[in-house]
């Protein structure tokens, strides 16, 4: 029985308990599922179909996804406050522009049956590719985090992230497989609020991606008395050594534990972790799979199998009807290399990716788009580059490419280019303007076929 | 740099408004001001001042008006 069905194994279970207080049974958040479904005319009639569904970590969101999931509708996941041209634009790709969108929404005959989620892989920049989940790799990831970090219905997890991460997702999930009570809040950790939760309703583990735990170190969370506080989660990223060290020495101290993590949207959330009584002495390393997948180590990329590995990716509706093609393996596009005990260390990302808090993101999609929407470098008056680690700023780089543009160019408007810059950042990608540099140089290092010399960049 | 113009510089060069808009801004209103604009904030101010807030200012600290009273208890006094 799938993780979202479980209602009469667990019904009188405390559910959630939510920002204003209310406490809801896992029969009352089924049955609120059901309602919102019925309230819907034209859903009951359409049968099986493609459901957009903008979340929060609130029971209302909650209760209308688990409820998609029984109905057999597959669902994309985007945040309530992803702007309203993103959301536009997803529709529009994906058929549900209707006036009435459930009724003209894609049916069974255009989706796979097999096919229960769809989430983008960069947060909540709004890209419209979509990875393909199915029914069985939601359950299978969502067993191997039960077993490995040991999970009961004792559990009483705070919502640290968004719903429609990946991470945060299967958080939710996990949870609810064991008839948990999840503390459901859209309370940020700089909302006194979160805190007064977290104590009074017990809060037993907390996630977090590594500025997450930036924001913990800052607020002096392992000086907090937080008594019920027994697991610290990590993954969505590379984790600073000092952090690290951090909060896995205070876990050891504490009768604690620190468990950081790896995984992807492409294999549902997870695919290893490191056991918490390893964490100190291996600093650095992404752990061993998760219970049920494998790694292996092919040409220095690490390859992962699993039954939790996506179906594949969608960029049209077309793609709803296809067959898994990724049949349990997925290259990570890590690279990276294993250790004589089976711990798995990342080395270096095989495409140009980053993750910016949280969230992945193509430096070469971003310097495509520049590209396009400023009007020198569209009509080959500018050259430009993007670089950019984990966390970090971003860089762009940008050069005159006639001499006399270059030459003329005034302080001033550098500045405005800058300015430009940072307005296409936060409106496309919802990346502030201040994690943006913009430097001039004479001119972008090509190699004499034209591609970019991104080393040489990063060396200045 | 006074004081109150140092705070206010903390505002306007993270978040990209205008000395005008400061009264009443709160947390959260803009999509500058969210945790990681915040995490920003502390920082600027700590260093403006040179001094280490306790993590229930930090979670005080959750206006304009507020970050006032809450600098007035490390000795920041915005008439001078």
């Amino acid at each position: 029985m799938y993780f979202f069905e479980r209602n009469e194994q667990f019904k009188n279970n405390i559910a959630c308990i939510c920002d204003d207080g209310c406490e809801y049974t896992y029969q009352q958040l089924w049955d609120m599922g059901d309602e919102l479904l019925e309230e819907d005319e034209a859903n009951a009639k359409a049968g099986r179909h493609l459901v957009l569904l903008q979340v929060s970590n609130d029971i209302e969101s909650l209760a209308a996804y688990l409820a998609n999931l029984r109905a057999g509708n597959p669902v994309i996941l985007m945040s309530k406050d992803a702007d309203q041209s993103l959301v536009d634009g997803m529709k529009e790709n994906y058929g549900l522009t209707g006036e009435s969108a459930n009724s003209e929404a894609p049916g069974a005959d255009k989706l796979n049956p097999d096919l229960a989620l769809l989430l983008s892989t960069s947060g909540s920049t709004g890209a419209q590719k979509l990875v393909r989940l199915s029914y069985e790799n939601l359950q299978s990831n969502c067993d191997s985090i039960v077993e490995y970090l040991g999970l009961t219905s004792e559990e009483r997890p705070i919502t640290t992230l968004p719903m429609e991460y990946t991470y945060g997702l299967s958080v939710l999930h996990s949870h609810l497989a064991v008839g948990a009570t999840i503390i459901l809040t859209n309370k940020t950790l700089f909302n006194g609020e979160f805190w007064e939760m977290a104590e009074k309703y017990g809060a037993t583990s907390m996630a977090g991606v590594p500025y997450t735990y930036a924001m913990y170190d800052r607020l002096k969370l392992t000086q907090m008395d937080l008594p019920d506080l027994k697991t610290m989660t990590q993954a969505g990223g590379h984790l600073k050594p000092e952090l690290q060290e951090k909060f896995a020495g205070w876990a050891a101290e504490t009768d604690r534990k620190f468990f950081v993590m790896y995984g992807q949207t492409e294999a549902t959330a997870r695919m290893s972790y490191v056991p918490p009584e390893r964490c100190l002495d291996k600093p650095g390393s992404i752990g061993i799979p998760v219970p049920g997948g494998r790694m292996e180590i092919v040409d220095d990329e690490i390859i992962y199998y699993g039954p939790n590995v996506s179906m594949g990716y969608a960029t049209c509706t077309e793609d709803l009807a296809k067959e898994d093609e990724n049949r349990g393996r997925l290259a990570t596009g890590d690279m990276g290399y294993m250790d004589e005990e089976g711990y798995f260390y990342i080395t270096g990302r095989k495409k140009r990716f980053i993750k910016l808090q949280g969230k992945r993101i193509s430096l070469d999609q971003i310097q495509d788009v520049l590209t396009e929407e400023l009007p020198d470098a569209k009509a080959g008056a500018l050259d430009l580059a993007v670089t950019g680690e984990d966390d970090r700023e971003i860089a762009v780089w940008i050069a005159g490419r006639k001499a006399d543009n270059t030459a003329g160019r005034k302080a001033d408007s550098t500045g405005e280019l800058a300015e430009a810059i940072q307005k296409i950042f936060e409106e496309k990608w919802a990346i502030r303007g201040r994690m943006v540099s913009v430097k001039e140089i004479d001119r972008i290092p090509r190699n004499t076929s034209g591609k970019i010399i991104y080393k040489e960049l990063r060396n200045k | 740099m006074t004081n109150l113009e140092k705070y206010n510089y903390a505002f306007t060069s993270n978040f990209k408004v205008s000395e005008d808009e400061l009264p009443g801004l709160k947390y959260q209103e803009i999509f500058e001001w969210d945790s990681v604009g915040h995490m920003d904030l502390i920082a600027d101010i700590e260093a403006a001042y040179g001094i280490q807030m306790d993590t229930k200012d930090v979670l005080d600290l959750s206006s304009y008006e507020k970050g006032k009273t809450v600098l007035a208890k490390y000795g920041v006094n915005f008439d001078e």
